[in-house]
């Protein structure tokens, strides 16, 4: 019996360092991989109009952070290397329905140090016309935060409508 | 051989595999926490070299460990010392 123990016990431990070397082989490769890649999803946001309170039709309503306080610093991303690349790109051209003006502007709430943008500047704009911009350089590496200003304008509805953007946010590297 | 000796070459190999569990598992943190979304997301990724490295040693050293361990429970160890004795006689 005490044998019997003693092999469990012996192919116990076999398995454990059969383990140990496929878990480290598994966090080594994705390490790897997740270095070398030069493009990655950042972020989803979702801006939902409940969250911006009532609006009455043909209003005009603007949102900033002094209104709305989850607007401030809606998006950060730490770079650790110069001219990064950020892609936002939107749904906002599927509220056309309910919206004549829907521009949400993005700007810096904090930049690299040594950049040329400047804190509080538009980054881009993004509209029902042009839900995807182009891509935002954050030409130094650091901390960049970025706010969201929003405008709309509703249009005339037979009911109480609820609506979603969402955005994706990816970086990419050279 | 006296108790003093008898009880440090036991605890040795304890403390010794103990410290590189130990190794293992914060050098494997710190590899895998950067990939994870923890905090504010960072781009490009980047995993200090030294620190793969040692996670790299770690895990040869506790691999090994584990299977010289598991060799001499299922008494293949002492079945090879014996080989090996009995070769020397001869």
């Amino acid at each position: 019996m005490a044998i019997m123990k003693k092999r469990l016990f012996g192919f116990a431990l076999l398995f454990l360092s059969l383990a140990v070397v496929a878990v480290s082989a598994y966090v080594y490769e994705t390490a790897n991989i997740a270095v070398t890649q030069t493009v990655k999803n950042i972020a989803t946001l979702t801006v939902q109009n409940s969250a911006l309170g009532n609006i009455e039709e043909g209003q005009t309503l603007s949102y900033t952070k002094a209104t709305v306080s989850s607007l401030g610093n809606i998006l950060s991303l730490t770079t650790t290397k110069d001219n990064v690349y950020l892609h936002l790109d939107s749904d906002v051209n599927t509220l056309s329905t309910y919206y004549s003006t829907y521009t949400i502007t993005v700007k810096y709430a904090a930049v690299g140090v040594g950049s040329s943008h400047n804190v509080g500047d538009t980054a881009c704009t993004m509209t029902l016309v042009s839900p995807d911009p182009a891509g935002i350089t954050l030409d130094k590496a650091g901390t960049w935060q970025f706010d969201f200003e929003i405008t709309t304008t509703a249009k005339s509805v037979s009911s109480d409508q609820a609506t979603t953007v969402t955005i994706i946010v990816t970086a990419e590297s050279t | 051989m006296g108790k003093e000796e008898m009880g440090l070459r036991k605890i040795v190999p304890i403390i010794f595999f103990s410290v590189v569990v130990s190794v293992w598992l914060f050098s494997m943190l710190a590899v895998l926490i950067p990939l994870t979304n923890w905090g504010a997301p960072t781009f490009p990724l980047t995993i200090d070299a030294n620190m793969k490295a040692i996670f790299v040693a770690s895990t040869v050293l506790l691999a090994s460990a584990l299977f010289l361990m598991s060799m001499e429970k299922l008494g293949i160890l002492s079945h090879i010392n014996n080989l090996l004795g009995h070769r020397k006689n001869e």
